[in-house]
């Protein structure tokens, strides 16, 4: 009997962590089965391939991230549509929604994050009011707009700027309706923020500041009708609803797992349960930065500690903690990076480099010789230096700081000469 | 893969125009770029170094894992490349290489070095091999660059 070898690997999601955290299994473990649970017919696609899927850069079938053959191929049973309603730790069982009980040896939760839903618009089920979450919600608001149009986003974060940027790529009339006095104001400062408030405009996005939706109603013939608290009115055919996210644990309530904010996880990524690991959306780990543990819903975040999940399911020792935030975006060749905690304010010592004709900016932070933030507007040629930096991987020296401050455009040179 | 010798480079970038050239890269878009730094010797006469960034083609390559539409790959010989019609023009990929290597096309397609794996097929080496002046680039397999590098003949090129 070899039970390490032949106990049943499950994962129960099939996003970023989980696809990611199934290829790290195979690379140490080619035999020991694999199961994957999706919650959504249909195969794994990529959340974040939504919005260009919407713009139209690339057809539907460019965001799928796995077919049914390179499962079967690897010997991955994939099975879609079902998701899991509960968690029995004693007997290590998992239930889905189809009354299937699934066994297993080891269990990787990484069901992500779903959208929040505003209590306004409970009961209101009307037909183009929808989140960009899932390719339902893509497919829908893509049919809507085919034809022309205009469109709300309600929320000003990353995949509403990603909504309103697809949609105007699109060619559609785009209201963006932002409750704070900048859009991305988590990751971005006023300076960038403004940069990219110029850009979205230029491709037709009205970005309403300071503004909240007061009341929706539908009109006559299906049209959103939208009052904003400063009275103005919109009539728009499609609102997208795009107001953050919340960990997908709601199956998880009977268990000591269960949290408000995510799963607790160690630098192992197992929860307090053995044999049970999170990673993801949901894993609260600890940022890079700040020490602190925080569940960092990033794409990149989701494939680093799926892939370290995997390899401990698989019996390695993988240490992945130390999360860091990095949020990019693009709007045809004009894109802004945001790395670290750039708008952190303790202690720390901010450098701000604008060049206005070039459109160009820079927000570096470092709190004593180390860079802990950085936000890089219009020339984006270095930016992948940033995050080793953040880490603290190499330490700065000195004259290294000052070299990256002298040049603050490009620090690939400073880096490389010092 | 390729392997850059500072000390021949004389920093002519031929090496960049003959990878434009081959490939159709617009502005901005390029295989390799070489970068230039100036310091101080002992007796205070100024020299400048020279540090190309190419790609890599890392064994465990961070742009294949982070790709979220599967459209940067490795193929059976190891070298990383780029479907660009798949690319989406997320720029993870260039966020999450430690060398920053992808650039980006008008198409705002992911571009990179993919070793002009057209050339080697036919007999050739690649375009910036080929077009520097003072052999300051090589393309060598990756066994004997591990055994150079064991020996202590090649230098470290990179402090990252």
């Amino acid at each position: 009997m070899r039970p390490e070898k032949k106990e049943r690997m499950l994962i129960l999601g099939a996003g970023a962590a989980g696809l990611s955290a199934a290829d790290a299994i195979r690379s140490v473990n080619p035999d020991s089965p694999v199961t994957i649970v999706s919650g959504e017919k249909g195969l794994p696609y990529a959340r974040m391939a939504l919005p260009y899927y919407i713009s139209g850069k690339i057809p539907v079938k460019g965001i799928f991230t796995g077919m049914r053959r390179d499962f079967s191929g690897r010997k991955i049973e994939y099975i879609p549509g079902d998701p899991a309603v509960g968690l029995d730790t004693h007997r290590q069982k998992v239930l889905l929604r189809s009354g299937l009980a699934l066994e297993y040896g080891k269990l990787l939760v990484a069901t992500g994050s779903v959208p929040e839903y505003p209590d306004m618009l409970a009961g209101l089920d009307a037909p183009g009011i929808c989140n960009l979450w899932t390719l339902k919600d893509a497919l829908q608001i893509k049919r809507r707009i085919e034809h022309g149009g205009a469109i709300a986003v309600w929320g000003a974060g990353f995949v509403a700027f990603m909504a309103a940027k697809a949609l105007a790529m699109h060619g559609r009339k785009v209201y963006l309706i932002c409750r704070a006095n900048r859009i991305l104001r988590r990751v971005l400062d006023e300076g960038a923020a403004g940069l990219m408030e110029h850009a979205l405009s230029e491709k037709g996005v009205v970005c309403l500041k300071d503004t909240n939706v007061e009341h929706i109603g539908v009109l006559k013939g299906g049209k959103k009708h939208i009052v904003l608290d400063g009275g103005r009115e919109l009539a728009v055919d499609v609102l997208i609803v795009a107001l953050g996210t919340r960990p997908n644990t709601g199956f998880l309530h009977e268990t000591p797992l269960a949290g408000k904010k995510g799963l607790e996880v160690d630098e192992y990524l197992g929860t307090r349960i053995p044999g049970i690991y999170a990673a993801g959306d949901l894993a609260l780990v600890r940022d890079c930065v700040t020490g602190e543990r925080i569940a960092h819903a990033l794409w990149s975040a989701a494939v680093r500690e799926g892939r370290g999940a995997g390899l401990n399911m698989a019996g390695d020792r993988h240490q992945c903690d130390l999360s860091l935030l990095m949020n990019v975006i693009d709007l045809g060749g004009y894109g802004a990076v945001s790395v670290g905690h750039p708008l952190l304010a303790n202690n720390t010592e901010v450098y701000q480099f604008a060049d206005k004709a070039g459109k160009a900016y820079r927000r570096l932070v470092f709190q004593d010789r180390r860079l802990i933030g950085a936000i890089i507007v219009g020339r984006c040629t270095d930016t992948g230096f940033f995050p080793a930096l953040i880490r603290g991987v190499p330490e700065l020296t000195q004259a290294r700081k000052q070299k990256i401050l002298r040049f603050p455009w490009n620090i690939a040179p400073a880096l490389l000469g010092l | 893969m390729i392997v850059f010798n500072p000390d021949r480079c004389v920093g002519c970038y031929a090496c960049q125009v003959a990878c434009k050239v081959e490939r159709g890269l617009p502005a901005g878009a390029c295989g390799i770029t070489v970068l230039s730094y100036e310091s101080l010797d002992g007796g205070g006469e100024r020299r400048v170094h020279y540090r190309a960034l190419l790609c890599h083609h890392c064994a465990d390559a961070p742009c294949v894992r982070i790709c979220p539409v599967r459209a940067v790959t490795r193929d059976k010989n190891g070298i990383i490349s780029v479907a660009s019609e798949k690319c989406i023009g997320c720029r993870l990929c260039s966020l999450s290489c430690p060398h920053s290597i992808p650039s980006f096309n008008d198409r705002q397609q992911m571009t990179k070095c993919n070793l002009c794996i057209e050339r080697i097929e036919a007999g050739l080496k690649p375009a910036c091999v080929a077009g520097c002046p003072v052999a300051a680039l090589e393309i060598e397999a990756p066994r004997e660059i591990s055994v150079r590098k064991r020996r202590g003949l090649l230098r470290k090129r990179c402090c990252l």
